[in-house]
């Protein structure tokens, strides 16, 4: 395959990597190749609608088509369209943003989120990616998983250089999760204060799951909120319709071995 | 390379290398090598049966800000391009509270409808503009608000269009408004504007906002608005298509 081909790619990623609009040098210093080069992959990539020029200055942000290409990649896991209504309930019964949290690989994928009246901050973005021991929605989805996944998890990790924890610390902490049935996450801005996931599970192990992504509980006391029974009644209606229909709600890469799925 | 992975933006769950060829006018040697340089970095993976491709999980790295929900930037364009095909005012509305406010608009030159209600809360049952973000809650909801809301003619004096509207009226509104997917309406006070608005909703159906046109009567009257028609819902097709993949936020009716 053509260098430049592949280049155009290093160059989108670049582009999607940022924070801030990019120009042709910045992206070649960052590559180790000339602007001019870069500026052939830009033009490429813009009349093709993968970038586009940020308030028409030279300078790129990713353009439609890669939004395109994401909402496509949301839409192939069926059980987005069903939690909908369901993310929507727990909204309204807790206050706070409700969001799914889909299986891919040894990641969570966020991929739904209804917001909440409480919401003072902006939530993390649809399709943001957490390696399934980081967080309580990937948490409460690891700890789903058949006995052997975490060590099998913690050696891929180890294998890709990924930040992990030690081993015991995790298994304790998920041992905590299946004790309990949900996973907490301290969060920002609320000391002492967690959220919460729920693993969603169709009979086996977990496909996604779905979180209460304010500081709902008492970190030290997590069992003792009165409404988690309101809260797990909503996400036991999704499971009882992943249960009666399980193949229809399969994710769109189960069919590949997770320790194949490594994203940067 | 990137045309076989935009081939992929369509509704296809897979793609098999002789479509790809076809639908792209190349030979299937050049399909394939674009493909094994996409399978390389993850954005395409072969599917279950392994001899067809399908969408891979590589986007996902493709993150810059462009997930982040923010209507009024999304709109924008939407609401330059209306701007430019009418030449009138256009205007953008979300719910509020009780309330609907207009957070973003374009106004025309000359004689014009005018934003003089900039930043203002109405409630939502005064005025057609008002009523036709009301349509899109559910019928409970609709009628919790209407049974607290002020009597229906407080404001005859402030919004003298729809003075002495009844519940009838505003419930013919909504009606008229989910039947058709927009709604169009006169304002004798500017002018005899004309009016027309078009929402934009989630999956379910609730309202993210309102989308309004609106023009002095002589330059845009019904018959203009019927000939502008197809041109303004294909400007909002894509608009209201990427809107529905994301919930809207939650509306709070009830504790007046």
């Amino acid at each position: 395959m053509s260098s430049s081909t592949r280049r155009a790619l290093h160059i989108l990623e670049q582009v999607g990597a940022a924070e801030h609009p990019l120009g042709a040098t910045e992206i070649g210093r960052a590559l180790g190749i000339s602007a001019g080069t870069v500026f052939r992959g830009l033009d490429a990539l813009e009349r093709a609608g993968y970038v586009g020029r940020f308030q028409s200055s030279a300078k790129f942000v990713l353009g439609k088509t890669v939004g395109t290409l994401r909402q496509n990649l949301f839409a192939r896991f069926a059980i987005r369209d069903i939690c909908m209504p369901y993310l929507r309930q727990l909204a309204f019964a807790s206050g706070e943003t409700a969001s799914l949290t889909v299986r891919l690989g040894w990641y969570g994928v966020r991929i739904a989120a209804a917001p909440g009246t409480n919401e003072v901050t902006s939530s993390p973005p649809l399709g943001a990616v957490r390696l399934l021991g980081e967080g309580c929605a990937s948490r409460a989805i690891l700890a789903s998983l058949a006995p052997g996944a975490t060590a099998d998890y913690a050696a891929w990790g180890r294998r890709h250089k990924k930040p992990m924890p030690d081993l015991k610390t995790l298994e304790r902490a998920l041992a905590d999760i299946r004790r309990h049935g949900f996973a907490t996450e301290e969060t920002a801005f609320a000391r002492g204060r967690a959220a919460l996931a729920f693993a969603l599970t169709g009979g086996g192990p977990a496909i996604a799951a779905i979180a209460i992504e304010g500081p709902v509980l008492d970190a030290a006391r997590p069992d003792a909120h009165e409404r988690l029974a309101q809260w797990r009644e909503i996400v036991q209606s999704v499971e009882r319709l992943v249960q009666a229909r399980p193949a229809l709600f399969a994710g769109p890469f189960d069919h590949l071995d997770p320790d194949d799925i490594v994203l940067p | 390379m990137l045309a076989v992975l935009s081939c992929f933006c369509g509704a296809d769950r897979s793609l098999g290398v002789t479509e790809l060829a076809q639908r792209l006018g190349m030979n299937k040697n050049m399909v394939h090598r674009a493909l094994t340089t996409l399978a390389a970095d993850g954005y395409v993976v072969r599917d279950p049966g392994g001899a067809r491709y399908q969408l891979g999980y590589r986007v996902l790295v493709l993150r810059g800000d462009a997930d982040e929900f923010d209507i009024r930037a999304l709109c924008r364009p939407a609401l330059e391009e209306l701007h430019g095909l009418t030449g009138e005012s256009v205007f953008l509305s979300i719910i509020v509270g009780r309330s609907r406010v207009n957070v973003d608009w374009i106004e025309a030159r000359g004689r014009r409808v005018s934003a003089s209600q900039r930043g203002r809360s109405v409630p939502l049952h005064c005025t057609t503009m008002s009523r036709a973000l009301l349509a899109y809650l559910d019928d409970r909801e609709i009628a919790d608000y209407l049974a607290s809301a002020a009597p229906l003619t407080r404001y005859d004096a402030i919004f003298p269009e729809t003075a002495n509207a009844t519940a009838q009226d505003v419930w013919r509104d909504i009606a008229a408004m989910r039947r058709d997917g927009s709604i169009t309406w006169r304002n004798p006070q500017q002018y005899g504007a004309n009016y027309i608005a078009f929402p934009v909703l989630d999956a379910s159906d609730r309202p993210h906002a309102l989308i309004t046109v609106g023009g002095p009567r002589e330059r845009f009257g019904p018959q203009r608005i019927a000939e502008l028609m197809p041109r303004m819902r294909a400007i909002l097709q894509p608009l209201q298509q990427h809107c529905r993949h994301v919930l809207a936020a939650p509306v709070i009716i009830e504790g007046s």
